[in-house]
């Protein structure tokens, strides 16, 4: 979890995200950041993000993330 | 037969009548004649490329679902297979799918290329004993563009398994060539338009009256302001040298009004008679002339294209093994900003295929490049920026109303180079509109009059009016609001509305009403 607050801090360091809940569906990150986000995730974790992967869902909160982390084998 | 003409409302009265009146379960075959006849009234021979595109598509998607099948099937059946064994069979099945689609797509950019960027009446003229058509001097596929893009987000869905392949051809292609969007849009999805398309609808008393208020507004944005605005900004746009600077300032200011009505009047009509036939299509504006940045304009214009290139180009660019290694590389040696390559290099792919998606022009690379080098600047400065703020707050009011003024004048310059008929006439507009001369020479003015100036610009600001209300209240439309607005009132405003465009519309007998700006695309 620190490891992905920690990458999620580095873009957008304003936001507080051990409580954000809503990060897509607040437009609190958008594509450029996700797209970040994912090479970032990738890289630390080993693991492949398919693009079906890519929904609200998983990307809302740090939770659902490292949720996401986990399920891929991270 | 233009969207504002009395025989497409004829034309639409009767559709609706046999809609309603048809049996619910076979109202949708109703809505696929519809849209085949609107084709063939419009020009007949466009129905040769929305089939071929669609036979295309609807064959490859039912390629691929069977290639799934096949590979599901065949490991139920060898449930026994070793990890690596199962994994080398699945690349193979995976293959043969990226082949598939591969194929399909190539196949319908080619069409859409043929139309779009090669003169298809110089090859027509070579062969006259196969194509006997009447020789025009252009033949733009109406909507090839917007229809060719669904039909790929559909195939692109259905790889990715998000949606299933339809079987049923007929329906298929009824989502392809749906009449209301056929022109300009909006790009639709598969999965958004399935239900609406084929469920059996009630005929609702809200349906018809925000249908009824939308197609309104759409006439009204139109034809009372886009219209007539349209006369001078084809003149001065077109030869910006003939005109002071003046004249060319107020031009691009028309065209940014004029570009605006043009467009979203035309979705407020295709959406209002999609929903007086029970189909809820998806927006395709949210007011962007009050973006802040450029990149919020853009998720507010064009909504329906932006979201398609985002997620069927930009993320699979993006995201793809190429991009991880460049952004390995650019944390390396860029450092912070260098994480931000895949999506710089996805973004510069991105911007250069919407300028090509207007057509083969210098203009629209150009202008797709200068949209494309503003975002990236954009990101690659946003560190620094954040230093020299520092705790700035960013939302007070005054700079609030900077960072407007800043992005209207960028849209101005990509408005300037999208719209002028060379790279030459863009850099001579842009240069005249910083140097107003004393000897502006004002018959342009006597173009369309004074006073058609005046009443578009008073429509144009009701339009504001409306949409400043829309941007505070977000939450619900417009005729939402309008329907719980007391009944004298509303329809005193409907009633004027409809007054408006029957008394200042542009059209009638010896006027040459304008078509969609993007109808061409």
């Amino acid at each position: 979890m620190e490891k992905i607050i920690k990458i999620l801090k580095e873009l957008h360091p304003e936001i507080d995200f051990n409580k954000e809940e809503h990060l897509i569906d607040h437009a609190k990150l958008d594509s450029l950041d996700i797209v970040t986000l994912v090479g970032e995730l990738s890289d630390e974790f080993d693991i492949e993000i398919p693009q079906s992967e890519l929904v609200p869902e998983n990307f809302n909160s740090a939770k659902a993330l490292l949720a996401m982390v986990e399920r891929l084998g991270g | 037969m233009s969207f504002t003409s009395l025989s497409f409302f004829a034309f639409f009265i009767c559709v609706f009548v046999i809609y309603w009146l048809f049996p619910k379960k076979q109202r949708w075959i109703i809505l696929l004649l519809a849209s085949l006849g609107f084709y063939v009234f419009y020009d007949w021979r466009i129905l040769f490329f929305v089939l071929t595109t669609s036979i295309i598509i609807y064959l490859t998607a039912l390629l691929l679902t069977k290639i799934k099948t096949q590979q599901e099937r065949f490991f139920e059946q060898n449930a026994e297979l070793k990890k690596e064994e199962k994994k080398k069979i699945k690349q193979k099945f995976k293959a043969k799918q990226k082949w598939l689609l591969t194929f399909g797509v190539l196949l319908s950019i080619v069409i859409l290329s043929a139309s779009k960027y090669f003169d298809f009446y110089f090859w027509v003229d070579k062969i006259p004993v196969l194509w006997q058509f009447e020789t025009k001097s252009i033949f733009a596929v109406l909507g090839i563009s917007f229809y060719t893009f669904s039909a790929l987000g559909y195939l692109a869905d259905v790889y990715m398994t998000k949606i299933s392949a339809e079987k049923n051809f007929c329906k298929f292609l009824l989502f392809i060539s749906f009449f209301p969007k056929i022109m300009q849009g909006p790009i639709t999805r598969y999965e958004e338009l399935k239900e609406p398309l084929f469920a059996e609808h009630k005929l609702e008393y809200n349906n018809l009256a925000h249908g009824a208020t939308r197609i309104l507004w759409g006439l009204f944005k139109k034809m009372v302001i886009a219209d007539t605005l349209a006369g001078i900004v084809l003149a001065v746009f077109g030869a910006p040298n003939a005109y002071g600077g003046f004249e060319n300032f107020i031009g691009v200011l028309f065209y940014l009004i004029q570009d605006y009505c043009d467009f979203s009047g035309y979705i407020d009509l295709a959406l209002g008679l999609a929903l007086m036939l029970g189909v809820k299509l998806p927006e395709n504006f949210r007011r962007p002339y009050f973006a802040r940045t450029v990149d919020d304009y853009w998720r507010r214009w064009h909504i329906t294209l932006g979201t398609w290139f985002k997620d069927y180009v930009f993320y699979p660019l993006s995201m793809s093994k190429f991009s991880l290694k460049l952004g390995r590389f650019g944390k390396k040696n860029f450092g912070k900003v260098g994480k931000f390559l895949p999506a710089i290099f996805g973004l510069i792919v991105v911007w250069l295929l919407t300028g090509l998606w207007h057509g083969a022009n210098w203009n629209y690379i150009a202008w797709g490049g200068f949209y494309g080098i503003i975002i990236i600047l954009g990101i690659c400065f946003e560190p620094l920026w954040n230093k020299i703020y520092g705790n700035f707050n960013r939302n007070t009011w005054w700079y609030r109303i900077l960072q407007h003024i800043r992005t209207i004048f960028i849209l101005c310059v990509g408005r300037i180079i999208f719209m002028t008929n060379s790279l030459k006439d863009a850099w001579i507009m842009f240069a005249k509109c910083w140097y107003w001369d004393k000897t502006a020479d004002f018959t342009l003015w006597n173009f369309i009059g004074y006073a058609s100036f005046g009443v578009a610009l008073g429509c144009f600001g009701l339009v504001l009016i409306i949409d400043i209300i829309n941007e505070i209240r977000p939450q619900t439309t417009m005729c939402e609001k309008l329907q719980k607005v007391h009944v004298v009132p509303r329809w005193t405003l409907l009633v004027l509305l409809f007054a408006a465009v029957i008394m200042l519309g542009y059209y009638g007998s010896g006027i040459h009403s304008f078509d969609f700006g993007y109808q061409r695309f």
